[in-house]
């Protein structure tokens, strides 16, 4: 009865109507009095996830009007998509998390250079390609993080101690599948020779404390846990425990201490996340609109204070919580080129046995 | 009057090219993603096999054949047990047991793996629990834990199964042992067992392809398979064409299981016996129902009761951080629209291929090597399921992306209209890609619904001068009605719990609960990952419970 073919037709015709409605539900965009509305739209690929991207571009198009269609997913997956796109790919834009996927987008030849008096104003070279296409939006820094009663027991300098016999089986670090991890052994191949970093990672592997497993956050726990002595993760995690107010992350977090390897030598390894102008992206003054906005003071800030990342533009305060971990050196290594080491990192890690 | 005859008589000749035509056409876009593999062998990157085979392969290869024997034997112990039992026995509650048993099958597999990683966590109640009686909480992120997990989320699978051959026995079976007087033992496994076989066989290599096309739960607990070996190579290397050519090495271990079971059921002839008495379960104890009940909670609170519960109290939690409440009401009406079109075009597809093929399996049908051509589509289609969801997404992604040239070029040419992307990032791919994930559920429907049609049956209707459209209005329809709706149903929630080729090829502004779960858990926030969860577990149950409901009336029908 329910079955029958009228009704079916009826609702299958209905449905299949609704959903191919233009797919973007257009934000509601109010306009605000002291903007410079540019209005339109941008069609956004962004690696980052949209909990943490939404605020940020729903501001963006309260101020300018601009109306945001936005797709997330693993950048890589985004990468493919806008080859297989070609030169009807409808993106303007392309977020990610990571410096190596910016410079695999620029390699692939996706993207497009964008000329702006902006950046120089307001980012020292390092945190730009030099021919322009692509910009860091914020930083995110790698440490070292042990439990805070260990403090005073443990010595690490430099990331190259975590090689040595005496953290046998205390290290709890997460996949070499990770993009964080891969970045990080691509700017250590930038400062040491490949043998070098080989007999480190060797070493690493040797010190496990157990299989790779989960995210960052996993191995912050398994510090506490008692799992292991020392842990590799992003301080923006770290950071995003003790401001957790509804698990008992921020307990767990308030238990460990953050070092910073490397202070005399090369500096922490610092990745960015950043944006690039798509090859045939067809809002160019929209996508100059979000660069702008994206590295204004006030969105600057909010990087800073929501999401517990370090700015690119100077002059900024970093959160609360940050500031407390202390000021470090980080690394002031070519980024493009890390960027391009991707590769062999990875290789290299997997060769070392870090799986 | 004479003309009309003749059009009529050259449109009836000209039908069977149609549908053969456009059954290549469907083919063709199915099976896209298997030929772009295939293809992809001739350009081979040497080093970075020799990388490949030097590091990493030996140990993805035994993870995977481990981790999907291991799932398989599980999930057709568990499975087979519980459908024995519930076949075999009368108790309290049964019903309710029975319905509960399927529940499983709306849990996405990745949940039920954070979910766990939470409930185990060294920092958590559970763990410390454990601590005050001087016991350490296992560790589940290997292997073994992997497969535990598998098998609490995919036994459904083989129960089903196993569970509707042993509806059809006579109960007659079981009153000639007990005249003879046959031992138990020897009666399961002579008579039984072999009964069974098909389905649990059947069941092991649904559940088996389920296994190697998994990736959430494997990544999580950090378990190297192929599958994962193939996303890191993609997303890690950026060798796209070397993880085609794992891909292609999967599926064609995947052939090779199915080419295995093909040839154990057809040592088999299956008999649709219509039989006047059903099996007739035999009413137990108290004590001994007791025992029952306990049994076959066991894998319900694995696989679903535990983990809810645990998300359930997450949710709760967390609903201070809400966000809005009409984000919700799309993310759900997505989920909802998108899994019912596709489970429609799915089934649709299926059901086309397999009517076709039972057609074609007419003896009296004159070219009998168009069966053997339409059994081939049939097979090959199956294998779709074997392929993980972001190799679907990958691989359909540059010949759509082709297509949409071509496409535009015509417009462009002959309309001077810029219509831009038509097939890719719309709807139109992703539920291509579903309809080639999935194609294959539907089709085992299929297959068991249209070999209820007896020969005899098309042989009468052809007698009466029916034709093919009127035969399947007629009869067919009515018959495969129970199969089409189970069929329905499974896709659904399938559809509804995937992720990785949503994510992939989703339109602009356009999210579905799965993709909105993922997000927040992969990003560790699993308090704020469980209200989408558990949204994505309470739509999937509607669909499971109605499953339940039609074989239960299909039951009632029959017995």
């Amino acid at each position: 009865m329910l079955l029958r073919k009228s009704n079916c037709c009826a609702l299958l015709a209905l449905v299949i109507g609704l959903s191919f409605l233009p797919g973007s539900l257009a934000q509601t965009t109010p306009s605000s009095a002291d903007s410079v509305l540019v209005g339109g739209e941008l069609n956004l690929y962004s690696a980052r996830k949209e909990a943490l991207i939404k605020p940020l571009l729903d501001e963006f198009s309260a101020q300018t009007g601009i109306t945001v269609n936005l797709v997330t997913g693993k950048a890589d997956a985004l990468i493919q998509r806008m080859r297989a796109e070609g030169a009807l790919s409808p993106v303007d834009v392309l977020i990610t998390t990571d410096v190596g996927r910016l410079e695999r987008a620029k390699q692939a030849g996706l993207t497009q250079p964008l000329a702006t008096d902006l950046v120089s104003d307001v980012l020292t070279p390092r945190w730009y390609d030099e021919e322009g296409h692509w910009f860091a939006l914020s930083k995110r820094v790698r440490a070292v993080m042990v439990r805070k009663t260990d403090r005073d027991e443990v010595a690490i300098d430099s990331i190259f101690d975590l090689k040595k016999p005496e953290f046998k089986g205390q290290i709890c670090v997460r996949s070499s599948s990770n993009v964080y991890n891969q970045s990080m052994v691509a700017a250590l191949l930038q400062r040491e020779s490949r043998e070098t970093v080989f007999s480190w990672a060797r070493g690493m592997v040797e010190n496990f404390a157990r299989r790779p497993q989960g995210g960052d956050r996993d191995q912050i726990r398994g510090l506490v846990s008692g799992a292991c002595r020392v842990a590799i993760a992003n301080t923006y995690y770290l950071a995003g425990m003790l401001t957790d107010s509804q698990s008992n992350d921020a307990e767990i977090a308030s238990q460990v201490s953050v070092i910073w390897p490397d202070q005399d030598g090369d500096g922490v390894h610092v990745n960015i996340s950043g944006m690039a102008v798509a090859k045939h992206a067809k809002n160019l003054r929209q996508a100059e609109a979000l660069l702008t906005f994206m590295l204004s003071e006030k969105a600057q800030d909010w990087y800073a204070t929501n999401n517990h990342e370090y700015p690119v533009r100077a002059g900024i305060e970093v959160s609360e919580v940050l500031a407390e971990m202390g000021e470090f050196t980080g690394e002031a290594l070519d980024l493009g080129a890390v960027g391009r080491a991707n590769k062999a990192s990875l290789i290299l890690m997997e060769s070392a046995g870090w799986r | 009057m004479a003309l009309s005859n003749v059009r009529l008589v050259i449109a009836r000749s000209m039908l069977p090219f149609g549908i053969s035509a456009l059954s290549w056409l469907f083919y063709g876009l199915l099976v896209a993603p298997m030929v772009a593999l295939a293809f992809s062998v001739f350009d081979i990157d040497t080093l970075t096999w020799r990388h490949l085979l030097g590091f990493t392969l030996p140990e993805m290869l035994f993870n995977s054949f481990v981790l999907a024997l291991a799932v398989a034997v599980g999930a057709a112990f568990v499975g087979t047990l519980c459908a024995l039992v519930t076949s075999f026995c009368q108790f309290p509650g049964k019903s309710v047991i029975e319905l509960l048993l399927v529940l499983p099958l709306a849990m996405p597999a990745y949940i039920t793996a954070y979910t766990y990683t939470g409930i185990f966590d060294a920092n958590q109640g559970f763990a410390v629990w454990l601590a005050t009686l001087g016991m350490t909480v296992p560790d589940i992120r290997n292997l073994w834990g992997s497969a535990a997990v598998l098998i609490a989320v995919l036994y459904p699978y083989v129960y089903m199964l196993v569970r509707a051959s042993l509806l059809s026995l006579p109960h007659s079976f079981v009153e000639v042992r007990q005249l003879s007087g046959q031992s138990a033992r020897l009666f399961y496994m002579r008579v039984i067992f072999p009964v069974i076989r098909p389905a649990v066989l059947m069941g092991s290599l649904l559940v088996m392809m389920e296994t190697l096309a998994d990736y959430g739960t494997v990544a999580y607990f950090g378990v190297n398979t192929l599958t994962t070996g193939v996303f890191k190579v993609w997303f890690g290397m950026g060798e796209i064409n070397t993880a085609m050519q794992l891909s292609f090495g999967l599926l064609v271990l995947i052939f090779f299981l199915v080419y295995l079971e093909r040839l154990t059921r057809r040592a088999q002839q299956a008999y649709q016996i219509q039989a006047s008495r059903r099996l007739q379960p035999r009413s137990l104890s108290l004590r001994a129902s007791g025992l029952v009940i306990l049994l076959l909670l066991l894998p319900i609170a694995v696989g679903f009761l535990i983990p809810v519960t645990q998300l359930s109290f997450w949710a709760v939690a967390s609903v201070d951080t809400m966000q809005r409440g009409t984000d919700y009401v799309h993310l759900v009406w997505n989920s909802f629209s998108l899994a019912l079109i596709a489970s429609l075009i799915t089934v649709g597809l299926a059901f086309f291929f397999t009517l076709r093929h039972r057609f074609k399996q007419n003896p009296q049908q004159r070219r009998r090597s168009s069966a053997g051509v339409s059994a081939f589509q049939i097979q090959t289609l199956k294998l779709g399921y074997a392929l993980p969801g972001l190799v679907i997404a990958v691989t359909l992604m540059t010949p759509l992306g082709v297509a949409d040239k071509l496409l535009n070029q015509l417009v462009d040419d002959w309309f001077d209209y810029h219509l831009g992307l038509f097939f890719s990032g719309t709807l139109f791919a992703l539920l291509l890609a579903y309809a080639i994930r999935f194609v294959s559920l539907a089709i085992q429907y299929g297959e068991d619904g249209v070999s209820r049609v007896s020969q005899s049956m098309i042989e009468v209707a052809q007698l009466q001068g029916l034709t093919r459209w009127q035969m399947t209005k007629q009869i067919m329809l009515p018959i495969l009605r129970p199969s089409v709706l189970s069929a329905m149903l499974i896709v659904f929630v399938d559809v509804l719990k995937e992720l990785p080729a949503t994510l992939v090829l989703r339109p602009f502004n356009y999210n579905t609960l799965a993709v909105r779960t993922f997000e927040l858990a992969s990003d560790e926030r699993l308090l704020e990952a469980a209200l989408p969860a558990i949204t994505i577990v309470i739509a999937g149950l509607i669909p499971v419970i109605l499953l339940m409901r039609s074989l239960a009336h299909e039951r009632e029908m029959h017995g």
